[in-house]
This record gives structure tokens, C-alpha cells and sequence, in this order.
């Protein structure tokens, strides 16, 4: 073989090895601190990933995480609450974590909080590197994630398996920051937003053409099922977006099927009129705190007249369900 | 971007061609050359014409008819324009006129004359190569040589850590500013417009040395593309660093022909507009392109009118001067690429008018905030490696002689580009065009 040859395969496998050692060293450093963050969107994370032992527990996208007040919860029913929702994720996202809500206890009572659009979202249409990032540092140790991972993103999770500093793709300014932040904007999962942004009156949004997802379908009925056969009452709502009251898109029909099969009540708010106003809303899509008080004041307070964290009723639900069943 | 196979037919057309010409002009003499260099000229010129500006002037008849009331009678085409067409038409119209010129010997081996212009490490976004440069590298024997493996993978290491560690992340927060400039204030979109053109600058660039690497790798030398440009000092010289394969092009076979600067300074400049505008549509068929390539010019012009007392200035500065030399020009180059990357010249003129009436309050710094760390985390790991490229050239990290010192140099890119690399970042800018 050519002299030249050998000693660019020589020297390639000396890079190899550094390489790998780097990328061990390194990553586990990353991982390590990773795992170690006192606050921040991973903190709260893998509290709901390891330990929600709160009596209610929320569930959903960047809607739920900045409109449900735990402590709001908390005072009117005096109940612990946890908000388990995750900026950019969706209801595939949701369905991987909730089995960890039954790991050490049971919650009495579950909220998911859905968009008009959850069942529309598709695998290779934007937003998988998100929920990739979001899912990758925790392949090695939920076998949920490490399944969704196989299934959505295959060739990221060899990447993962390859580099461990590919799996905090992105992460360390995070990582860095939160290990010294010393003022905590996260409140048991929720993250209020304040002021507005929203300059213009409501508008018409459209997305009735919005194709249903089988696979989102699949995952909302899994997470419905989930839920309902631990006999813990599920709500499932939709809560207010700044728009013009539309007709319900495919995955509102949809899901209001999959809802009506498992008896789960749909509470729908997406257009209420007494939330359609600028002062409550951070943008389009997203309530202020404003509007997040009184939106959690409202679901509490319905909650609280239904009786449904009410431990009677939750035996009496799940009675019910099983008789139906 | 799509891949749709008959385009290569469109390739091939102007391979035929050319080749052909290039033969014929060799062989002919005196008028028959120049109606054979014609033909060529046409033949590419249609082609480009055709894909790339026919709906462009079709919309802009429609519009004058239209202020007549008249119809349009051209149909618009639902045509895509094949991928580095301006690239390799360019190329082939090189060949043609150094041969026309006599620099050049026509090549009698279509396969290499084919492999000159669908050379692929720089087939879809450049250099555009000369026929000097580039042909006879096609005849000659390459073996395997370590050091210019070598050479090529380090070269294409940086591309890519320009590409994916600096112009993609740039592209995240530029795109959420540039995507809804009514929702921010002037602050975030003048840090978008800097910003946009360190993603630019990456962007080509580094695909240039992905190009330059990969080609030379395999034992070939490519032309240099780019010359560190944002340390240019001045606009006349932050244009002869860069896109070189380009302005050179321009300048060899535009520029010169309509008198260069030898016919008085009015001239040059009518000759320096027409080029600066002709090079604003070969990057895209818009107005706002012409609009960039002229306010370029305009800039560049007024560097010109006033060199003298430019050069006190710079002279009572004494040191400092440089920093002003540089930022100066770059802060202006940077709001004349507003036209080059907003969407149109209505998004264009909003962007420039709210950066100066001071529009809005505050500051967007991305979502996550995070992303802005690693922005300028990237521009200034660019700044430092390119002004020790040019005024302390002994510092190298890459070409260090202590092995261990280059070593952990690859190490540290690489790792750097795993861990804040952005990997859906899509395809470089310049594939478009």
C-alpha cells in the first residue's frame, strides 16, 4: 500500500480515538451538569419525567405551561399541583411521559391542555428537531423515549448513540445558565409571560384544512387511556387563542371522537369571547399572566364545582367509566 | 429544491454547445470566430435568460401593460430554476471567450470539456473557474498524496464549521426577525441585518472551502474565493475580497470590454454602475437585487469622490483609524444587504426606515435566548481566526508544526461543531442563484 496511504489511516485513527475520547470526556461532563440543573426548562422537566408526585398534574404544549398557575390550583383547592408541560412540544411528546405520572403515586386529577391543530402534526414537517432535542438526553434511560426516538427520528438516535456530545446538541449556554441563575421564572412547570405583543384585533385563522395525523391520533388515544384506566379523572381543554371564532378543524373532531370514546370531557375555550382581548394575551397563541390567572381562577373554580379532584367523585368516575366500558 | 432529471438536459445543451464553439472558434478565422463565440454567448445567455429571468420580466411587462390596460399576451411559465445554473453558465462562458481570446486552447476531449463545467465540488454554487486555472488539471495524472488530503479535509473542516456552527445559527435568529419585521424594533433588526451578513458571508464561504476542500482532496486546485472580507477596509477593498471567482469574472469579461477605467473617470463610473447592477440580477431576478447592486455601487463611488479627504480623515485618526476603516464600511454594506435578504422592497424599505427612525424599544434576543449566546459566540470565534489570518499570520492553529498543538485544534472544531452545531440547517444560500 502507498506510503501515503498508511499514514493518512494512521493518522485518521489517532483523531478517531481523540475524537472519542473528547466526545465521552466531554459529554459526560455535559450530562452530568445536564441532569444537575437546578432550574430552567430541563429542571422542571425532569421532574415530570422522575418524580410527579403533585395531586394534579398538567400536561401540554408552551399553551400549558404558561397559562396554568399551580398556585392558583393549590389555593382553591388545596390540592399540590405540578404543570408538566413542555415549550414546543405536542401530544407525541405528552403520551412518552405520562407513565411516569403513575410511577410513585397516583395524581387525582389529570389536564391536558390541547391546540385546535394537536392531531396535526407530522413527523418531517418542522418541529422534529425540537422534540428530537428535547428527547435524545434521555434515551439511555426512558424506554418510552428511546421507543419514539426509534420510530420519529432514527437516524438521531444512532447519532445519539454514536456522540454523547451530540445528544446536548445546543444545550451548554442552557446548562451554563441555569446552573447560575439566581432567580427562578419557573413555578412548579408554569412560566408566566408578561406584557403583549399583540397589536392588531383578532383574525380568522385557518386551519380547517389541516390534515389529522393517525400517529398523533394514536398517541392522544394512548395518553387518554393512560389515564382513565388508573380511574383518575381526565379534563382534557382547550384553552383561548387570540383569534375569530372558526369552525372545529379535522383534529378538533378527532379528538373530540377519541375523547367520547373514553367518556373524557373536552372543555373548550379556544374562542371564548371573554378571553378574545389583547390585555390577556402575550401573542397570538399564548395567554400573559394576566390572562393565565384568570384562566387557572376559572378552571379551578370549575373544577372545584364539578367536584372532580373531589375523592368521592373520582371513585364514582371511575365506576362509571369501567361500567360503561 | 427539487431534483427533476430532464434539467440535466439543459446541462448537456450548453455542454454541446460549448464545446463545439470552442473547436470552431479555434479553427476559424477572423468574423466566423466571433459569430461562433455569439452563438456560445447566446446559447448560455438563452438558457439563463429563460430559466432564470423569463417570469421576472414577464411580471414586470404585465405590470407596464397593465398601467395601459392592456394584457399581457406572455403566459407565465411554472418553471424551476435548475440548481447553480448562474454557476455553471458562467463558467462555460469563460471557456469560450479565452478561447475566442486566444488564452486558452479549445478542449478535444468532451469528457473532460463536460467534466470542466459539471466539475461537481463547485458545479452548483462556484468558484467559478477559468479554463487556465482548471482544464489542464483535468489531464494530469493524481495519486493519493497525504499532504494535500490533508490540506483539503482541514480546508473543508472550517467550511463546515462556518457553515454550520456560524451562518446556521445566524439563520435562526435573522429568519424570525426578517420573517415578521413588523414585530420588532429597530435595535433587534439592526443586530438581524449584522447579523445577516456574517450568515451570508459563512454561508458562501463556506461552502467555497467545502468546494475548494473536497477538490483538492482529490488533487485539484481550485481558485480562492474569498479573502477574509469583513476586514476589508474600505468598499473598493471589501469587494476585491470578496466572491472573487465572481467580480473577477465581471471585471475580465465586462468591466474591461466596456473600457475599464482608461476612458476618464465618467466612464468608470457608468462602467463600474453597469456591472455592480448586472451583478445584483445574476444573484437573483428582483429588483431588490438590482436596488443591492446598485447602492453598492453608489457607496463604492462615493468612497472614490472623496478618497482625499478620506485620507486626512484616516490620518489625524492615526491607529484608531483602522477599526473605523473597517467598521464603517461594513455597517453600511451590512444595511445595503437588507435588499438582499428581505423578501421584497416593501419588507426592504420598512426594515432600513424603522433601523433609522429608532422604531420600537428593547431587544428580541431569539427563543430559546440561548441562540444569541452562540451567535456571537461564532462571530467572534470567526473574527479572531480571520484577523490572525491576516495581520499575524504565524499564529496557526490548523497548520501548527507541534503535532499536538494542530491536533487539538481538530479536536476543538470538531467538537464545537457537534456540540453547537446547527444540523437542519437546509441548503446554502447560494445553491438558488
Amino acid at each position: 500500500m502507498n506510503k501515503d496511504v498508511l499514514r493518512f489511516f494512521k493518522n485518521l485513527l489517532i483523531f478517531a480515538v481523540i475524537m472519542f475520547i473528547v466526545d465521552r470526556g466531554v459529554g459526560s461532563i455535559l450530562e452530568y451538569y445536564f441532569k444537575k440543573q437546578p432550574m430552567g426548562d430541563d429542571a422542571a422537566f425532569a421532574h415530570a419525567l422522575d418524580n410527579p408526585t403533585e395531586d394534579i398534574l398538567f400536561y401540554g404544549s408552551s399553551r400549558a405551561v404558561h397559562t396554568y398557575d399551580c398556585r392558583i390550583f393549590t389555593d382553591s383547592l388545596g390540592l399540590s399541583a405540578y404543570n408538566c408541560g413542555r415549550n414546543a412540544s405536542n401530544i407525541i411528546y405528552h403520551a412518552a411521559i405520562i407513565s411516569a405520572a403513575f410511577q410513585k403515586s397516583t395524581p387525582k386529577a389529570v389536564v391536558l391542555d390541547i391546540s385546535p391543530k394537536e392531531l396535526s402534526w407530522k413527523s418531517g414537517q418542522g418541529g422534529d428537531d425540537v422534540l428530537s432535542a428535547m428527547i435524545l438526553p434521555y434515551i439511555t434511560t426512558n424506554k418510552n423515549f428511546e421507543a419514539l426516538a426509534k420510530e420519529l427520528f432514527p437516524k438521531e438516535l444512532i447519532k445519539a448513540k454514536i456522540s454523547k456530545l451530540y445528544t446536548y446538541n445546543s444545550m451548554i449556554a442552557s446548562i451554563i445558565r441555569n446552573s447560575n441563575r439566581t432567580h427562578n421564572d419557573n413555578i412548579n412547570g408554569y412560566q408566566p409571560l408578561h406584557g403583549t405583543n399583540v397589536d392588531e384585533g383578532p383574525k380568522l385563522v385557518d386551519a380547517a384544512k389541516s390534515e389529522v395525523s393517525a400517529f398523533a391520533a394514536e398517541k392522544l388515544e394512548y395518553f387518554v387511556k393512560t389515564v382513565t384506566d388508573h380511574h383518575v379523572p381526565l379534563i382534557v381543554i382547550m384553552s383561548p387563542i387570540y383569534a375569530l371564532p372558526a369552525p372545529p378543524t379535522p383534529s378538533m373532531i378527532e379528538t373530540k371522537k377519541i375523547l367520547d370514546k373514553y367518556h373524557v370531557q373536552l372543555w373548550d375555550y379556544a374562542f371564548d369571547s371573554a378571553f378574545i382581548k389583547k390585555e390577556y394575551f402575550y401573542d397570538l397563541v399564548h395567554l400573559n399572566a394576566k390572562g393565565g390567572d384568570l384562566f387557572s381562577s376559572l378552571i379551578a373554580s370549575r373544577m372545584k364545582e364539578m367536584g372532580i379532584v373531589n375523592k368521592d367523585s373520582v371513585l364514582n368516575e371511575s365506576k362509571k367509566a369501567n361500567e360503561l366500558k | 429544491m427539487a431534483f427533476v432529471p430532464i434539467y440535466i438536459l439543459i446541462l448537456g445543451f450548453t455542454i454541446v454547445i460549448d464545446y463545439f464553439a470552442g473547436i470552431y472558434i479555434d479553427k476559424n478565422h477572423g468574423k466566423k470566430r466571433k459569430w461562433f463565440l455569439i452563438a456560445s454567448l447566446i446559447a448560455n445567455i438563452g438558457v439563463l435568460a429563460m430559466f432564470k429571468y423569463y417570469n421576472f420580466l414577464n411580471d414586470n411587462l404585465t405590470a407596464i401593460l397593465g398601467d395601459f390596460s392592456l394584457q399581457n399576451p406572455f403566459p407565465y411559465l411554472s418553471i424551476l430554476l435548475p440548481i447553480g445554473l448562474s454557476f455553471h453558465t458562467f463558467q462555460a462562458m469563460s471557456y469560450t471567450i479565452e478561447v475566442y481570446r486566444g488564452n486558452q486552447k479549445p478542449e478535444r476531449n468532451f469528457g473532460i470539456y463536460a467534466l470542466y463545467v459539471m466539475f461537481y465540488p463547485q458545479l452548483v454554487a462556484g468558484p467559478i473557474e477559468r479554463p487556465q486555472n482548471i482544464l489542464h488539471q483535468f489531464h494530469e495524472k493524481h495519486t493519493f498524496k497525504y499532504e494535500q488530503v490533508s490540506a483539503g479535509l482541514k480546508i473543508m473542516l472550517w467550511g463546515f464549521f462556518k457553515k454550520i456552527v456560524i451562518a446556521d445559527r445566524l439563520a435562526i435568529y435573522v429568519n424570525a426577525v426578517y420573517g415578521n419585521p413588523t414585530h420588532h424594533s429597530a435595535l433587534t433588526m439592526f443586530i438581524a441585518t449584522i447579523f445577516f451578513s456574517f450568515q451570508l458571508y459563512c454561508d458562501f464561504s463556506g461552502y467555497s472551502d467545502i468546494a475548494i476542500g473536497a477538490a483538492r482532496v482529490m488533487g485539484f486546485k481550485l481558485m480562492r474565493n474569498f479573502r477574509r472580507p469583513f476586514i476589508g477596509r474600505g468598499f473598493a477593498d471589501i469587494w476585491s475580497r470578496w466572491h472573487l471567482s465572481l467580480t473577477t469574472w465581471f471585471r475580465d469579461y465586462l468591466y474591461f470590454p466596456l473600457g475599464g477605467n482608461r476612458k476618464g473617470v465618467l466612464m468608470r463610473i457608468r462602467n463600474l454602475y453597469i456591472v455592480y447592477m448586472i451583478s445584483g440580477l445574476w444573484h437573483g431576478a428582483s429588483w431588490n437585487f438590482v436596488i443591492w447592486g446598485f447602492l453598492h455601487c453608489c457607496f463604492l463611488v462615493l468612497e472614490e469622490v472623496f478618497k482625499k479627504p478620506l485620507r486626512w480623515i484616516v490620518k489625524a485618526l492615526g491607529p484608531v483609524a483602522i477599526v473605523f476603516q473597517i467598521a464603517v464600511p461594513f455597517t453600511i454594506a451590512s444595511i445595503v444587504n437588507v435588499f438582499f435578504r428581505a423578501r421584497t422592497i416593501g419588507d426592504s424599505w420598512y426594515i432600513i426606515k424603522s433601523m433609522f427612525t429608532l422604531k420600537g424599544h428593547g431587544v428580541y434576543l431569539g427563543e430559546p435566548m440561548t441562540n444569541f449566546y452562540y451567535c456571537v459566540f461564532g462571530i467572534l470565534v470567526l473574527y479572531m481566526t480571520e484577523v490572525c489570518q491576516e495581520f499575524f499570520p504565524k499564529i496557526k492553529l490548523f497548520g501548527h508544526q507541534n503535532r499536538v498543538v494542530r491536533y487539538t485544534g481538530y479536536a476543538l472544531a470538531v467538537t464545537i461543531l457537534i456540540m453547537i452545531g446547527v444540523f437542519n440547517g437546509g441548503q446554502f444560500i447560494y445553491f438558488q442563484f
